[in-house]
């Protein structure tokens, strides 16, 4: 159990800025989830941790022992990667002791060792086989008891689940949580799902194009996204955004959704411009009432009693081209379409037109310049 | 897969058993031969089959020509060609693999036509250098001369068989406490090999089959001689002695014929590179 | 001690694992390809490292453009290069295809069809120059049977049956190399683009035509390069069977190379053939180089 710390870590691939002005602090016992689109720089932070990398500016310190220089073998962590590394050559067994041995720890110490680590992963039964002649979720089972057999100070995960098919990959997901808890070892993890990360997370940090965007817990992320990008790219689906006129009438600050007058909970001189870019979560949008702007449904998905319903954003007020809505599920989702969930128990027609009101204080208002929320 | 037709079925065994026939031949021509008893060679039509084995021809092989040093040289030329080439290949293979080295590419291409330089060229400065440091008549000569070919070639086919194994693997051995020289030894190098033995078996092949550098630098005492060399010279000397050259060709082609034999399944797989996998 | 583990050193790991190449290539090759410049550009009989040297002299490369074995040889390699050549790829296609099909056995017979190849080539040649013997040899004496010839053929003197007597004996220990190469080729295409290409309705010669020669294009261009420069380069097989005879008939720039530096002892003559050889190989295998070169990174 260690503390992380990375201190203005930088990453550059010849011309390549991988890692920008990487700064973070992870607490003892924390689970850390770094996540971000594809690219973005999430492994190449991982990998400077471990040591497989070199960093190109900064420091990394692991329980306040500088080690931007150490070897990986010398930093006192396990690596869980997504492809599982897991040597061929041998069976289970040595696989799991492998890291052991390395240490010069004696044989029946090993042995004792692997299997309290095979009787905690259900892997007894397994140890004499080859990894080959495995499953992927028991090959993934073993990955882990090559971690956790070592009692590192942290655990470090590339990935882990993204080779399982989705049943398996949710309840590995509690599995990896509730070892984690139990052995209380600080652990990052890297995926780009951020399901995975609001579930798992006792801290996030979302990260873009080697920049980090916020650092939060999943709450704080969810609730209060510090900018555009992770507003859209945390929730599922993210979040809607559209353009609006920012008006100040008796001191306080509005602004108007089609035909509806929307009262904003920022003070009026954070708001600098005749504009401003607003943000609201689908499940926060009413949908059916008596007020707020009338829009026709263009598609209505239902999953049973919850339903996705897309309408077109007001005319005028789509973001156009200021920025590619970088949903997390959805990619690039079309910035000229807004999102609404709603559990109830009516029935939605395509091309039905309903009235969608945007209440008070859910609102999120963002720069239309810089991008970043303000309150 | 559509069934095949009995016909087509008998087409392809009947052309593969001519294609074999055909191809084998001449090592079947060469045991009967060295079996046949000499004056049996002179008659025609020739014989078939051996009705009368000679098993002595080898005896007498062995008795009125130094072939069991020859032997000897040949092996240990081949072992040691075999030896330098994989260790040096392997060491460089790995680092043109995995390492974004600078200048790496270069020498990846310079690997690649150096497998391309006539030999007959390269033996003209290397007796001269041989020749200065005393190396001419000396087994090294004939060993260090075929490196010039086999280190390449060697670097060349593991550089593609290592591009073929994750990196992850020895990054989990480095995390598990590997240094990096050990990471390759106990984990790249065993996974890798099925390339090894494809390449060691290149490597052991062109090596024995070598005549011309052993022709070269190790003409001055025949107890230097490789196999090849005293094939070469007996077919130059006994001109009619067809059973003895023929026992002799027999002794130098079953060690290598065994080594293939043993070796042959990974050099499909070794050429394309373990990519079919 | 540096730690090499460290992030910091990997690098200066990967060179350490480069050095002993790069030095032995450089002492191995590069070296001797420089000298053997030097030769070439010096009148030497028996060269020699350090010690006096002659003046350099474009003498060796005069002799050259104005001898009539140069260019005899180099018409005579030519002559074996598109033989050997061409008679090994299409024989070794047939065949890789052959044991590419399904049938039980298969791996034996692929055994059998590489065999040749592992056998050296010393005793390949002996084993074929007592096949062709013009007295005894089986293959007169089959020629003969089957009323081909009505007299033995002289591999020994005549100069064209020399010639062929070497060509088979090069496709027999050659082309087998191009046949599992082909073979490698052939099993990196991907059966479902048979499958799809069955489902539209071709037959076999279409899909021979549309599928398997363009996908096995690059390993043809490489392979026949390869067996280019083999021909080129070799020496045993020419050297044991007729030593470059009957009067030059079978003498390539390779067999000139060594008969000019270590049978008349002209080594300077001997290093300035070698030396064309190599720029006329340095052409050919830049086809080669050029396909290869993004698979180098
Ligand atoms: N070895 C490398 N050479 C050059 N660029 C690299 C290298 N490794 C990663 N990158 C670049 O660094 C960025 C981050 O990569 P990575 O950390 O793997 O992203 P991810 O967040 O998907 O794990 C990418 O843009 C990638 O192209
Ligand atoms: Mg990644």
């Amino acid at each position: 159990m260690a503390t992380i710390d990375f201190k203005n870590v930088q990453k550059s691939y010849g011309e390549v800025h991988a890692i920008r002005d990487f700064t973070l602090h992870v607490e003892e016992g924390d689970f850390c989830v770094f996540v971000g689109p594809s690219g973005c720089g999430k492994s190449t932070a991982l990998k400077m941790l471990a040591g497989l990398e070199a960093t190109t500016g900064g420091t990394i310190s692991i329980g306040g022992r500088d080690v931007t220089d150490a070897g990986p073998g010398k930093r006192d962590i396990a690596m869980v990667f997504q492809n599982y590394a897991l040597y061929p050559h041998m069976s289970v067994r040595s696989n799991i002791g492998f890291g052991l041995k390395m240490r010069g720890q004696d044989k029946a110490e090993i042995n004792r060792r692997v299997e309290a680590a095979a009787e905690t992963l259900e892997l007894t039964d397994y140890l004499d086989r080859r990894p080959r002649a495995l499953s992927g979720g028991q090959r993934q089972r073993v990955a882990l008891g090559r971690a956790i057999v070592r009692e590192p100070s942290a655990f470090l995960m590339d990935e882990p689940l993204s080779n399982l098919d989705a049943k398996l990959r949710v309840q590995t997901r509690s599995e990896i949580v509730n070892l984690q808890k139990r052995l209380g070892v600080t652990t990052i993890y890297v995926t780009h799902d951020q399901v995975e990360a609001l579930t798992m997370a006792t801290k996030i940090v979302v990260m873009r194009g080697g920049v980090i965007q916020q650092i939060g817990s999943p709450e704080t992320l969810f609730a209060q996204p510090a900018n555009i990008f992770v507003a859209g790219f945390i929730g599922s689906p993210g979040m809607n955004f559209f353009r609006g006129p920012v008006e100040v009438v008796d001191g306080r600050a509005q602004t108007r959704f089609g035909e509806q007058v929307v009262p904003l909970s920022v003070a009026p001189d954070a708001l600098r411009g005749g504009e401003a870019i607003f943000g609201i979560r689908p499940e926060h949008l009413k949908i059916g009432g008596d007020t707020g702007t009338p829009v026709a449904l263009g598609l209505v998905e239902s999953l049973g009693t919850e339903k996705i319903l897309h309408f077109p954003t007001p005319e005028g007020q789509a973001i156009g081209s200021l920025q590619k809505v970088i949903g997390s599920d959805d990619a690039g989702r079309d910035s000229a379409t807004m999102l609404a969930r709603v559990i109830d128990d009516r029935r939605y027609t395509d091309g039905e037109t309903v009235r969608v009101a945007l209440p008070e204080g859910k609102v999120h208002v963002f720069d239309p310049e810089t991008q970043k929320a303000l309150s | 897969m559509q069934k095949r037709s009995y016909l087509g079925t008998f087409g392809i065994y009947a052309t593969v058993i001519f294609t074999c026939a055909v191809l084998l031949f001449p090592i079947y021509w060469m045991i009967l031969t060295a079996l046949s008893p000499r004056t049996q060679l002179r008659e025609f039509p020739p014989r078939f089959w051996p009705d009368d084995p000679q098993w002595g021809v080898f005896a007498d092989l062995l008795a009125t020509q130094p072939f069991g040093l020859w032997m000897w040289n040949t092996i240990l030329v081949a072992v040691a060609t075999m030896v330098l080439s994989l260790t040096v290949g392997v060491l460089a293979a790995y680092a043109l693999s995995r390492h974004r080295l600078r200048g790496g590419q270069g020498l990846g291409l310079f690997i690649l036509t150096s497998k391309m330089l006539p030999a007959t060229l390269l033996v003209i400065p290397l007796f001269a250098i041989f020749k200065s440091l005393g190396l001419v008549g000396s087994l090294w000569s004939v060993v260090i001369a075929q490196s010039t070919l086999i280190v390449p070639f060697a670097t060349w086919m593991l550089k593609g068989y290592f591009d073929t194994i994750p990196p992850e693997l020895e990054h989990a051995a480095l995390v598990d406490g590997c240094s990096p020289l050990g990471a390759l030894v106990r984990v790249v190098l065993p996974v890798a090999a099925p390339g090894l033995a494809a390449t060691a078996l290149y490597a052991f092949v062109i090596s024995w089959s070598d005549f011309l550098y052993a022709r070269t630098f190790l003409t001055t005492s025949e107890s230097k001689w490789t196999l090849n060399v005293g094939i070469a010279t007996l077919k130059g000397e006994f001109v009619t002695d067809w059973n003895t050259i023929m026992a002799a060709s027999l002794m130098a082609a079953v060690p290598i014929i065994g080594v293939y034999l043993f070796l042959e399944r990974y050099l499909v797989g070794g050429l394309s590179s373990g990519s079919d996998k | 001690m540096i730690d090499f583990s460290s992030p910091r050193h990997r690098a200066k790991f990967g060179y350490l694992l480069l050095a002993p190449a790069v030095i032995m290539m450089a002492l191995i090759i590069i070296y001797p390809i420089l000298l053997s410049v030097d030769i070439s550009l010096q009148d030497v009989r028996i060269a020699r490292v350090g010690g006096d040297r002659e003046p350099w002299t474009l003498e060796n490369y005069r002799w050259l453009t104005s001898s009539a074995e140069f260019w005899n040889s180099l018409w005579v390699t030519a002559k074996m290069v598109l033989t050997v050549g061409g008679i090994s790829l299409i024989i070794g296609l047939a065949t890789a295809l052959l044991v590419n099909q399904k049938f039980r056995g298969r791996s034996l017979a692929r055994l059998f069809v590489a065999l040749p190849w592992a056998v050296p080539e010393v005793v390949a040649t002996v084993i074929w120059a007592w096949m062709l013997d013009s007295s005894f040899g089986v293959i007169n004496w089959a020629l003969l049977k089957i009323g081909l010839v009505d007299q033995a053929i002289q591999f020994g003197s005549n100069s064209t049956a020399a010639f062929f007597a070497v060509c088979f004996v090069m496709i027999w220990k050659g082309y087998p190399l191009v046949s599992i190469m082909l073979l490698a080729g052939l099993q990196s295409i991907p059966e479902e683009q048979y499958q799809a290409a069955r489902v539209d309705g071709a037959n076999v010669w279409q899909r021979f035509f549309y599928i398997t020669l363009p996908s096995l294009a690059p390993v043809l261009g490489v392979t026949s390069v390869m067996t280019t420069l083999w021909v080129f380069r070799d020496f045993a097989i020419i050297y044991v069977l007729t030593q470059g005879g009957p009067i030059g008939s079978t003498t390539t720039l390779s067999i000139l190379t060594f008969e000019q530096s270590f049978a008349f002892f002209r080594m300077g003559q001997g290093a300035a053939v070698g030396v064309v050889t190599l720029v006329i190989c340095a052409f050919i295998s830049r086809a080669l180089v050029g396909r290869f070169a993004n698979s180098v990174h």
